[in-house]
């Protein structure tokens, strides 16, 4: 798998990703304006040279905030996620980043799970900060600590 | 703790990382001399760099300097392409011919070496200034230290650079 930077004419494809795998997706606008705004944004190409996920990170000074991560459906289970989330470790790390946090929905257990077992640690929670099907939804803040670890 | 052999290799069968302590180190502060000196003698970074970056040297520790490490590479620079300027060494700046440079000024004091002695940072944030007999361009935004301890202002302190940034494209099509 490899990666570069995304890129506008990547997004078309993106949010078809962003649409079959989340019920409540980003739109086209919000990758539009990742991009405009300079959030750091890559995409991941398989040897089929089929892009098969993306992630956007937003550096705050030294925080690095985790947008969006995402692997297209049909490939999700193989440890792609993993290496996409690796990948942005060792950016935040290149980046001299403190801090790397994220929000996951309370009901998306296997993106938690990712993220614990990546050595990602609940921090708080914001109390129906999503929209959900039936009403709202929680979100866990979840945090990587880099401060003292390479 | 260092793990022998056979633990390492145990732990990756398992599939557990292994981490290691950072092995950090300062970079020596990559400054000019401390004296005011003539035109001829204004140090070669001073006159490369379009990026000039003034903190205080008495709070510039390991923390301080990873924070600013961060809040360079968010502007696409890094400690290795900029020219950091001590309080001290402000004098050296007098001589510099800047059309394109700025000073990215780092604290209240700074603030007051440069624009006023009673000013503040709530006065001087959010804008540029012209310092040094008007020939440098001057974003300031939060102390480094003040920074590490006040962490909610770090919001702030990314709208100062992403100005910095503005302000330095704008002068480069000048």
């Amino acid at each position: 798998m490899k990666s570069r930077e995304m890129e506008q004419h990547d997004i078309a494809e993106v949010v078809a990703i962003e649409q079959a795998a989340n019920q409540h997706p980003w739109s086209m606008k919000n990758f539009k304006d990742c991009l405009k705004a300079g959030h750091r944004a890559w995409v991941f190409i398989n040897d089929q040279q089929e892009l098969i996920g993306y992630t956007i990170v937003q550096q705050v000074v030294d925080e690095a905030h985790l947008l969006n991560i995402c692997v297209k459906p049909s490939l999700q289970g193989q440890g792609i996620g993993r290496k996409i989330l690796d990948h942005v470790i060792a950016f935040a790390n290149s980046v001299s980043s403190v801090l790397i946090v994220l929000e996951v929905r309370r009901s998306n257990d296997r993106a938690q799970q990712l993220y614990s077992q990546a050595g990602f640690n609940e921090m708080s929670v914001r109390k129906d900060y999503y929209p959900a099907e039936q009403g709202r939804e929680d979100a866990i803040l979840m945090g990587m600590d880099l401060s003292f670890l390479v | 703790m260092d793990l022998k052999s056979g633990q390492l290799s145990a732990l990756a069968e398992m599939g557990i990382p292994v981490w290691e302590l950072r092995q950090q180190t300062i970079t020596e502060l990559v400054t000019t001399t401390d004296h005011v000196i003539s035109t001829a003698e204004v140090d070669e970074q001073l006159l490369q760099c379009d990026w000039l970056i003034l903190i205080d040297k008495q709070t510039y520790n390991e923390q301080a300097q990873r924070l600013l490490q961060a809040m360079l590479s968010i502007i696409g620079l890094s400690l290795q392409t900029v020219a950091i300027v001590t309080h001290e060494q402000l004098p050296q700046l007098q001589h510099l011919s800047a059309d394109q440079k700025i000073i990215l000024a780092f604290g209240n004091t700074a603030a007051q070496l440069l624009l006023n002695e009673k000013t503040t940072l709530d006065a001087c944030r959010g804008k540029t200034h012209q310092t040094l007999n008007s020939k440098l361009t001057t974003v300031v935004s939060f102390g480094l230290e003040e920074l590490l301890n006040n962490p909610e202002n770090k919001v702030l302190a990314w709208q100062d650079l992403q100005l910095a940034k503005l302000t330095h494209q704008q002068l480069g099509q000048r």
